[in-house]
């Protein structure tokens, strides 16, 4: 028969709290006063009463009373003087040790806050998993060209045929910047064009006007905060203002974010859809889902209809096209590079490459600060047997050998902490971003970062710690004792792992340098210091050319219809024999004379 | 040396040490102070008490034989000591004394 047990964690417990020499006996009453009430009031009740009482043991006067090392306050003061005096005294070691911990976990940290800074671009966006950018592949037989247009015919019929579409916009950028103008103050800023939909797709915050209707009209024009200020010297009660080239504000928003791929300080209305060849790549097209499970479909029916429309116009029989639809969180790191991209797109190569060299860096830093720390608490054999002897237990050692690993841990770790708060504005400026100390780009590193503190103070502490205090007293005090045997293979090999981690990354690093320095240093046939561009120069280029050259300073002139470092438009060429298929796109430039021979 | 003085709990377990003689522990007090003057006490109180009395030097204990009804355990006997005696007398003059001063018990 089953007779009532007393529940096992209350032994558990007991067995933590109580001292042990008094453990036995309590535990006994406990059970003889349980057996009595089972036979008095029941199981049920006897079991309740038995917690109530094993509970009521967590007094102070229990408690206190453990003379054992886990409750020991002069001896945790102890410690931690023993810990800054061996810090004292061996300032050299435990300043390279835990300046090495501290620099690797600070280089880890940033370059983590890097990477998942990368890989949330567009994700703010509401909603973003539904977004889609509709890019596009073209087959022109010599070779494929990936390009983030797609046809401008697609808009309306996608609106019409397609109810998974839940919004649809067109958007171009507009060139390079522009000079937008109030009354008062005159700045380029970069511009987009779009339609009113494209505020049912990004959800940005108004601060001013009403964003559902503000691209409806005619040289309607939407600006951001900083733009206002800029024009206005405000961002408020602007809207309504008229700018100089005749467009109306309707709406402030806010500012566009840094990790967002579209960058833009002003939106204008898109004239209507004018029906074109299907051919004609002229705008982006971002589409809102509302169910992201029809994506496949929608995608290979579109790519039929494309086909259908091209196979149907005499003009565009033969032309390969293909339609995908790109997520929007896909966009910045996404594998194929497209071409009309709107602003700088992330490399996954670097990304790949940082989380790897993070990897490395980390594991570096550990390994040197266990392999130090393991050393030197080797070295400690004799003070820890002196503590043997005058009657240290094993828990006590092992616990002050792991505490000091982790105390030294934890300081490197405030270090870090330190370095990354003042390296962050050089950092940002470094990677063109704008990370700020917050909970959404910080927790993850910190976690990752706190994780490997922890574990690298456990590591060099426990080594040391469960050897040196399982061996005999005397033999440790005697001098060289028997605890080499395997700690060899292990330091060694940890050390061989580390030098390898440190070539690979110094000689990388040699490697990256005297490629930028070639980059750099390349004669590229022109003075590139001397030579200066202003955009948008002057409408009487002749005056202004004959003015710009009588001073003394000014060497030449020459005009160009695009900014030399980022030439765009691709035309086609005719030649005689040229075969009526082959198309090949050619990159244009138009010059005057002089930029060849100034 | 400044004279000691005892809690009333105190008081009650050291006198209840006393009353069973050779038969105290933690259990046997929780009971016999139950049946002499039917007060209900928490066994960690008494182990507490029981403990300080032992620091205090009017009780001393030892540990007795182990037995089924408690599961194997050994129990820890405890026995009032001259000392802990001596401070029950002195106790109960004291208090007799002042007895004799209240005039409603006259």
């Amino acid at each position: 028969m089953n007779t009532p047990q007393v529940p096992k964690w209350i032994f558990v417990m007991l067995r933590w709290i109580c001292p042990a020499e008094l453990f036995e006996m309590i535990e006994g009453d406990l059970i003889e006063q349980f057996n009595a009430d089972v036979k008095r009031c029941g199981p049920a009740r006897a079991r309740r009463k038995v917690v109530i009482h094993a509970i009521d043991f967590l007094r102070v006067g229990i408690i206190t009373r453990n003379t054992g090392p886990s409750f020991n306050a002069p001896m945790t003061v102890h410690f931690f003087r023993f810990f800054f005096r061996g810090m004292k005294k061996h300032a050299g070691y435990s300043f390279i040790n835990i300046s090495g911990l501290a620099l690797g976990l600070a280089t880890v940290l940033l370059m983590m806050i890097y990477v998942l800074d990368e890989y949330s671009y567009d994700s703010f966006y509401k909603d973003s998993e539904k977004i889609f950018r509709i890019v596009s592949k073209i087959d022109m037989g010599s070779e494929v060209i990936y390009t983030s247009f797609s046809p401008t015919a697609l808009s309306s019929s996608i609106k019409q045929e397609y109810p998974q579409v839940e919004y649809l916009t067109r958007a171009t950028l507009l060139g390079q910047s522009r000079t937008l103008a109030s009354k008062t103050h005159e700045v380029y800023a970069q511009g987009l064009a779009a339609d009113q939909e494209f505020f049912n797709i990004f959800i940005f915050k108004s601060i001013e006007g009403d964003i559902t209707t503000a691209l409806k009209q005619p040289n309607s024009t939407v600006i951001t905060k900083d733009l206002a200020i800029k024009l206005f010297g405000q961002d408020i009660d602007v809207v309504g203002k008229i700018l100089e080239d005749g467009s109306r504000i309707t709406a402030v928003i806010d500012n566009v974010s840094n990790k967002s791929h579209l960058r833009f300080d002003f939106v204008k209305g898109l004239g209507p859809n004018l029906p074109g060849a299907w051919n004609n790549y002229g705008c982006y097209h971002y589409v809102k889902f509302r169910d992201t499970r029809d994506v496949p479909q929608v995608q290979s029916s579109l790519q039929t209809l494309l086909l259908k429309r091209l196979t149907a116009d005499q003009r565009t029989v033969g032309f390969k096209g293909t339609l995908t639809f790109q997520p929007l969180t896909a966009i910045h790191l996404g594998e194929v590079t497209y071409s009309m991209e709107p602003t700088g797109k992330g490399n996954k190569q670097y990304v790949i490459i940082f989380t790897v060299l993070a990897i490395f860096i980390l594991a570096i830093a550990c390994i040197n600060f266990t392999n130090l720390a393991t050393v030197r608490g080797m070295k400690r054999a004799k003070e820890i047997g002196v503590r043997k002897t005058i009657g240290a237990v094993q828990f006590q050692l092992v616990a002050q050998l792991l505490g000091e690993c982790l105390m030294a841990a934890t300081i490197a770790m405030s270090i870090a902490l330190l370095i990354v708060i003042l390296a962050l504005e050089p950092f940002n400026v470094l990677t063109q971003k704008n990370i700020i100390l917050d909970f959404q780009s910080f927790a993850t590193p910190l976690l990752v970062s706190f994780a490997a503190m922890i574990l690298s103070g456990i590591l060099s502490g426990i080594y040391p710690a469960i050897v040196l205090s399982s061996i005999k007293p005397s033999s440790l005090i005697k001098g060289k004792p028997s605890m080499n045997v395997g700690s060899g293979y292990l330091s060694k090999s940890l050390v061989v792992l580390q030098f390898t981690f440190s070539i690979i990354i110094v000689s990388g690093t040699l490697v990256v340098y005297s490629q930028l320095q070639y980059i750099q240093n390349k004669n590229l046939g022109y003075q590139r210091e001397n030579i200066i561009r202003i955009h948008n120069g002057s409408k009487k280029y002749a005056s202004f050319k004959a003015e710009l050259l009588s001073q003394p300073g000014i060497k030449s002139i020459c005009a160009a219809d695009q900014n030399l470092t980022e030439v765009i438009g691709a035309g086609g060429i005719k030649w005689s024999d040229k075969k009526r298929t082959a198309r090949c796109s050619f990159i244009l430039l138009t010059l005057t004379r002089t930029f060849c021979r100034p | 040396m400044p004279k000691e003085y005892l809690g009333e709990f105190e008081e009650l377990v050291l006198t209840l040490v006393g009353v069973l003689n050779n038969e105290a522990y933690g259990n046997a007090i929780v009971k016999e102070i139950d049946e002499q003057i039917g007060r209900q006490v928490n066994l960690g109180g008494v182990h507490v008490t029981l403990y300080r009395l032992e620091d205090k030097g009017y009780v001393k204990s030892h540990v007795g034989g182990a037995t089924s009804e408690r599961g194997g355990r050994r129990k820890r006997f405890f026995t009032i000591t001259a000392a802990g005696l001596a401070i029950l007398k002195s106790m109960k003059e004291d208090r007799q004394h002042l007895w004799k001063l209240i005039p409603q018990l006259k």
